[in-house]
């Protein structure tokens, strides 16, 4: 397959992602390129494409493969059908209110999964799914006190009682009269 | 070829004839130009067979003077020339073009008209310019038609132009029409050939070839570009397998190393000693921590650490998703990384001065935190948020601004003269915060109408707020500088400046509680300030100075404490209290004109007959 083919035919290429543990799962490019660190590199790539009649590797070797399996899961539905914007500040606590349903049921998650989603997201530089994984936390976080958020997500408090007492302070001049 | 026989001035003449004449023929072969030279040669066509120079002369100018006349067509037969040219060199790509041509031409010539139309309406047909020239084409034609009925009945007299010109000057035209060498093809061929053969006698250093072309295999080979030199035919497919198969790998070792940043490494910088990153696939050296290095280390100390070490990025990306008041203040305790997070610097909103085009600007120019008025940034702010002000001057128009949610204001932090607000009406604040800081509120050079009688501030009821570094000018406005009305008010003033009131300075009106630290009330035509009834102050190491009223006026029923505190030159006297008000003041100090009635406790009090103008603040 040459660069021309290669071009006019996205939706055929197939880019093998290789999670930490070396397990590879294949998609089409136009799923791979949602991410941004996949898109610059298949850019970087073209210009010395020539041969590759098997399809490109991408090594990810941040990514465990039960995360990777759930980032092509995103990725695969956001192209059938697009994640609508979320609108910020949230207006509810509860995510089907503010995505549609299958996003919201997509980050149901257990918790330790949810951070590993967003680190993916983050270093794969998939914007959808760090907007959706990051207001799905910023909807654990709405109305709840700084104890009852360093509870949530067990948190240690590393401030010394100065530093709390300062930030206190600094917060202060809009706390209820 | 004869050339070395011509001078160089007759050279030149020649060449001038020549162009002239070329120049000439060219327009004697289009009806225009021939129109043109008609027009004035038909009278003196008989002189034409005079002897040379006169009539060469004459017929240069007329020449000339059709040139001129034909300017803009000029431009058109240029390019209608030129694509002849190329026309011709296609069609006859072959040494004899200019020989072919020429006779071609003669034989047109000799035709007449007729042959010469012929060939010239192919040219236009396949001529795109034409196509702009329908117009000057449809003029063309009557033309045209006149100068064929010209040509049948006197045909253009080639041999007594000749005869007019000089035997060296025919020489340069026949030379010129057989064998210009910027015309012909076969001289430039034969031109290149030489050229050509000449070059090929220059040595090539062989050798030297040979070591650049293994120099260069050696590389291609360390490289992994090249994994042999010498291969047979049959070899060729295997080998050029093993090529892609290693090449592949080599790719996809690269974007492995790439991906986890081992292409970086840290050495050590020779002249200063300091550590610094190689990148060893790319080249590049930096001093910082590379960008996916840093990433790939916040990875490592959040997996390991959990959420308070989610970086930075996505961590402020939760917070975008938070209101500033509450959520994302409580985010801001949770514990340190979160706190920068919360605090990230783009969540401040920005408003433009004038002097940076806040009046001029277009909207499409700004992002969501930036504004061009004060009150677009409140109207558009989400409770607890900070709008930044810039070094510069902003307005606020009647009837002034109203501010109903707790939101910071920040104008220069350690000068207040930088931010300055041209306020006409009055701020009304009823957040239930409030803090403004390092802003000049005064207002606008009234040049005609009405003098505002409202107060700068005016709090509403419940609401708090805390000022810092920031002065409230009321010159020339008739009304009191800051008025706090309703009930629960409460106020933190520190290093608050507020002068020139039309009445007084602060005017307390409900239960309010106010507090001033470092704070001068000064010039105000009535009192310092008022505190009335149920409210209550305490000042600590103010300046109360020239006030036309009393210092401060305790109104039956407030409490006031008044601590190290500066009173001079107040008209009416430094404290005025009513009955039943309870005021405790130590380690004050008071200057007054009029000789004092009585002590006050907790003053110390000098007199001075001619008080000079407290001009400290």
């Amino acid at each position: 397959m040459d660069v021309e083919e290669n071009n006019n035919n996205n939706d055929n290429t197939i880019v093998k992602l290789i999670s930490r543990e070396g397990k590879a799962f294949p998609v089409p490019l136009a799923v791979a390129t949602m991410s941004e660190l996949i898109k610059s590199m298949k850019d970087d790539d073209e210009e010395d494409d020539d041969e590759d009649s098997k399809p490109t590797e991408v090594p990810l070797p941040n990514v465990k493969s039960e995360v990777l399996e759930k980032v092509i899961e995103f990725c695969q539905h956001h192209l059938e059908e697009p994640m609508s914007e979320i609108e910020k500040p949230l207006k509810s606590q509860n995510m089907a209110d503010v995505v549609q349903k299958w996003y919201a049921d997509f980050v149901d998650l257990e918790q330790v999964l949810l951070f590993e989603l967003i680190l993916a997201a983050n270093y794969m530089d998939i914007k959808p799914l760090l907007d959706l994984t990051c207001a799905t936390v910023a909807s654990m976080i709405k109305g709840k006190t700084p104890e009852e958020i360093r509870a949530t997500f067990n948190i240690t408090n590393d401030f010394s009682p100065e530093e709390e007492a300062q930030v206190r302070e600094e917060n202060k001049w809009c706390e209820e009269a | 070829m004869d050339q070395g026989n011509f001078t160089a001035s007759s050279r030149k003449s020649i060449e001038e004839s020549k162009s002239t004449v070329d120049d000439g023929l060219k327009h004697v072969y289009t009806k225009k130009g021939l129109q043109a030279i008609l027009g004035v040669t038909e009278d003196d066509r008989s002189d034409e067979i005079a002897p040379d120079g006169n009539i060469k002369h004459l017929s240069i100018e007329q020449m000339e003077m059709a040139m001129t006349s034909l300017e803009d067509e000029d431009d058109v037969r240029a390019l209608r020339g030129a694509q002849q040219e190329a026309a011709d060199e296609l069609r006859e790509f072959d040494e004899n073009v200019e020989f072919q041509k020429a006779s071609d031409d003669e034989d047109d010539r000799r035709e007449g008209g007729s042959g010469k139309e012929q060939v010239r309406d192919d040219v236009k047909a396949s001529n795109p310019v034409d196509d702009l020239n329908i117009d000057v084409r449809v003029d063309e034609n009557d033309l045209e038609k006149e100068f064929a009925a010209w040509q049948s009945s006197d045909e253009f007299d080639r041999g007594s132009f000749e005869m007019s010109l000089s035997p060296m000057e025919r020489y340069g035209l026949r030379f010129h029409e057989n064998i210009d060498p910027f015309y012909s093809i076969f001289f430039i061929n034969e031109e290149r050939r030489r050229i050509e053969s000449t070059d090929g006698g220059d040595l090539i250093d062989i050798e030297e070839l040979e070591r650049e072309k293994a120099m260069e295999e050696r590389q291609a080979m360390e490289d992994g570009d090249l994994l042999s030199t010498n291969t047979k035919p049959e070899e060729l497919i295997r080998q050029r397998n093993l090529y892609r198969r290693e090449k592949a790998r080599l790719r996809s070792d690269k974007k492995r190393r790439q991906l986890k940043g081992e292409d970086w490494s840290q050495r050590v910088d020779g002249l200063t000693q300091q550590l610094f990153w190689y990148n060893e696939d790319t080249g590049e050296a930096v001093w910082d921590t590379p960008r996916v290095v840093a990433e790939l280390q916040e990875h490592d100390v959040a997996n390991k650490e959990g959420w308070s070490k989610l970086p930075m990025v996505p961590l402020v990306h939760v917070m975008g998703f938070l209101s500033p008041f509450p959520d994302r203040q409580s985010c801001s305790i949770v514990c340190q990384q979160w706190r920068m997070a919360a605090n990230d610097i783009r969540f401040v909103r920005h408003v433009y001065p004038v002097e940076m085009g806040a009046l001029a600007q277009e909207s499409n120019r700004r992002d969501h935190n930036h504004f061009l008025s004060i009150s677009d940034a409140v109207d558009v702010a989400l409770p607890g948020d900070t709008i930044e002000l810039s070094d510069g001057h902003y307005y606020i128009n009647e009837p002034g601004l109203i501010v109903d949610k707790p939101l910071k204001l920040v104008g220069d932090e350690n000068n207040p003269a930088n931010v300055v607000i041209e306020l006409s009406g009055s701020i009304q604040w009823s957040g239930t915060g409030g803090w403004i800081e390092g802003i000049t509120f005064r207002r606008p050079k009234i040049v005609s109408g009405i003098t505002p009688t409202l107060p700068m501030l005016e709090m509403k009821d419940k609401s708090k707020i805390n000022m810092i570094h920031s002065v409230f000018d009321n010159e020339p406005s008739l009304g009191c500088v800051v008025a706090l009305s309703g009930t629960g008010n409460k106020g933190d003033l520190n290093g608050i400046i507020i002068r020139n009131g039309g009445s007084d300075g602060i005017q307390m009106n409900g239960q309010i509680h106010l507090k001033l630290t470092n704070c001068t009330l000064r010039g105000n035509v009535g009192n310092g300030m008022v505190i009335d009834s149920q409210s209550s102050v305490e000042l600590n190491n103010c300046k109360i100075s020239e006030n036309k009223g009393y210092g401060v006026r305790f109104a039956k029923g407030s409490t006031g404490i008044i601590l190290s505190s500066h009173f001079a030159g107040n008209a009416k006297g430094v404290l005025y209290r009513e009955m039943g008000c309870n005021i405790s003041c130590s380690s004050n100090t008071a200057r007054v004109s009029a000789s004092p009635g009585k002590q006050i406790p907790g003053f110390k009090v000098t007199y001075e007959a001619n008080l000079t103008p407290n001009v400290d603040e």
